[in-house]
């Protein structure tokens, strides 16, 4: 199982860096990539624009979705001073300021963590700029975040967490702060990146393994399926095994057979389906 | 009752006493305001099971749709005015065969807390429904439990109390709650029938995850009987499990060993039957459920057992119940 890390700025990224120990890859040109064992990040630029398409690109060459968790992980501001600098929040709502949006993640781990909802705005924003009734955490990636990954994911593999950095005084913030305000929060964010294993186990959840999507693949070849005969044949073994709790090998013997129309194809896969559903 | 860590609460469901005592009930719980419950249920790619081991609660205010007309796969009992209400979407327990987990986007449970607009309109359909002979039919705990969500907020005691008041109107709450106590404080009326649905041992163990166990449900049923409401008992749905048939005859036979037979209002059987894309949605995001992976056979939009199947189940149960209880009492569904 894999867990992404997007971020928005290097100096938030470099602490994961080091701490999972990535490496530099060139997967793409534009968008610095690391590698690690099961940890990979990726350093999108500011704005929602380029987290959204820094997210895109790495989910739309994932082979296998449903085992990621995928996690929008930075420094933001706070409307409001009943938080703490340096204070780490799971984010439970994020608004779009332009469009008015809402994204929802589902936070199906238990944590510690306090939560909030956060405003995501497409310019850097001061405490005139934003509107007087939203009060909570202020950024610039985490709806375009949500956008794409909630186009190849399900709302539970989307994560936003977000570190206050200061309260929208116009305060400049330099790398080494940036930095720090991560590592503060590492031990926390750690633990929550790997609540998620638990998740991610519980998904892998096809009961036929490799060895026998390829035997039934092999049938198919063999008696050229169609496409929906190939399907039908999968979710019949996939009864097989469950309700039977029997192996597909008894399919094997049916590759000495050939088939030379759709008549003899369709005889074979009416014996096929009755050796794995009849009673 | 669980807790719920989140609670969504829609802005216009503020104001409802019933959201505030739900919020007072859940103190801990993170509260999220939207500002229409679809926006976190409708959500895309939601993950049923997953969602199941945490629950999150919704509270809105429905806006029209206070009843809906009974459809042919729901049991009507012969009644010509069937209405059934959706006072909440999903129910506390996951049974492995249950259709809700097709049904809807989302394992998440909705409270409507505006309760008296459902309670007008139900009077309006009672004085306008299309038979004057017979009361208006309504069931109130359908695509949920209402009373295994008693201890949260006591809709069934609400609805119970309408009912005796409302001429012409009867209620089912259907449960397979143990929680009778929560109701037994309530004046017997004439007007509600509580429908308890049984499983056999085997079944509840395995397939009825976070339900009551069959003892529990059974004292809670013969409490009931002896506090003298209409009870109605579902033998609903019969699974072809393995030995089915000494299963579930060694089941009627302990039910009616325990369960005074003269205070049964009347029984439903019925076999396992569900909407073909529930089943194909529900089995794309869990292969965990023996049952749901049966060779069934389809019929128009519906999957089942083959028809030998179903008939030889609904025979061999039918003859265990007329033992005790006449056919005319006992309505099935094959």
């Amino acid at each position: 199982m894999k867990k992404v890390i997007i971020t928005a700025l290097h100096a938030e990224a470099k602490p994961f860096i080091e701490f999972f120990n990535l490496k530099k890859s060139n997967l793409f040109a534009k968008i610095p990539f690391y590698t690690g064992e099961s940890v990979f990040l990726c350093v999108s630029g500011i704005g929602k624009v380029r987290s959204a398409i820094a997210t895109a690109s790495l989910l739309a060459q994932e082979k296998e979705p449903h085992s990621v968790v995928v996690f929008n992980i930075g420094i933001c501001g706070s409307t409001t001073k009943e938080v703490k600098l340096g204070e780490l929040f799971f984010v439970n709502k994020v608004i779009d300021h332009g469009s008015g949006r809402s994204y929802y993640p589902d936070i199906v781990i238990e944590h510690s963590l306090p939560e909030s909802q956060l405003m995501t705005f497409d310019k850097p924003v001061t405490q005139v700029d934003f509107p007087q009734e939203y009060k909570g955490l202020v950024d610039m990636e985490a709806s375009g975040f949500f956008e794409a990954a909630l186009t190849f994911l399900s709302p539970h593999q989307v994560v936003c967490l977000k570190i206050v950095s200061d309260f929208l005084e116009g305060e400049v913030m330099n790398k080494a702060k940036v930095s720090g305000l991560v590592e503060r929060n590492m031990e926390a964010i750690n633990g929550i990146i790997s609540s998620y294993d638990a998740i991610c186990s519980f998904l892998a959840t096809d009961v036929l393994d490799a060895n026998e999507h390829s035997l039934l693949e092999q049938l198919s070849m063999h008696f050229r399926l169609t496409f929906s005969q190939y399907h039908q044949l999968i979710e019949w073994a996939r009864s097989y095994k469950i309700h039977k709790k029997g192996s597909l090998e008894i399919l094997r013997q049916y590759l000495q057979y050939s088939v030379s129309d759709k008549r003899e194809r369709n005889n074979y896969l009416e014996k096929l389906r009755s050796l794995l559903l009849d009673e | 009752m669980s807790k719920f860590s989140h609670i969504y609460i829609e802005d216009e469901a503020l104001v409802y006493p019933i959201s505030t005592r739900i919020l007072e009930r859940f103190p801990n719980a993170k509260r999220v305001q939207i500002s229409d419950y679809k926006e976190v249920f409708g959500r895309l790619n939601q993950h049923f099971q997953i969602q199941k081991r945490s629950v999150k609660l919704i509270l809105s205010v429905k806006k029209g749709g206070y009843l809906y007309r009974g459809s042919d796969f729901s049991q009507g009992f012969g009644y010509k005015n069937f209405y059934y209400n959706t006072l909440m979407l999903n129910c506390v327990y996951n049974c492995d065969y249950c259709y809700l987990q097709g049904m809807y986007p989302s394992a998440n449970m909705v409270l409507f807390v505006n309760l008296e607009d459902f309670f007008e309109a139900t009077k309006k359909a009672v004085a306008e429904r299309e038979y004057k002979s017979e009361p208006l039919y309504l069931s109130v705990s359908y695509n949920t439990d209402l009373l295994a969500f008693e201890s949260v907020v006591p809709y069934t005691a609400y609805w119970i109390e309408f009912a005796d008041a409302c001429d012409d109107l009867l209620i089912e709450v259907r449960t397979k709650s143990a929680n009778y106590k929560a109701i037994k404080h309530l004046k017997v009326t004439p007007r509600v029938i509580l429908a308890w649905t049984l499983s056999p041992r085997e079944v509840a163990e395995v397939y009825e995850k976070g339900a009551p166990s069959l003892d529990r449900r059974l004292e809670a049923i013969k409490e009931a009987m002896e506090d003298g409401w209409q009870v109605r008992l579902c033998f609903d749905p019969v699974l072809r499990i393995r030995n089915w048939k000494y299963v579930y005859t060694d089941f009627v036979e302990e039910v009616f060993r325990y369960l005074p037979v003269e205070r049964v209002y009347d029984v439903s059987l019925g076999v396992f039957r569900m909407n073909a894309d529930y089943l194909r949605r529900i089995r794309r995001l869990r292969q965990d459920s023996d049952i749901l992976f049966y060779p069934f056979e389809v019929r128009g939009d519906t999957v089942s057992y083959p028809l030998l199947h179903r008939k030889e189940m609904i025979s061999s149960l039918l003859e265990k119940l007329t033992r005790y209880i006449p056919k005319e009492r006992i309505a099935i569904w094959e």
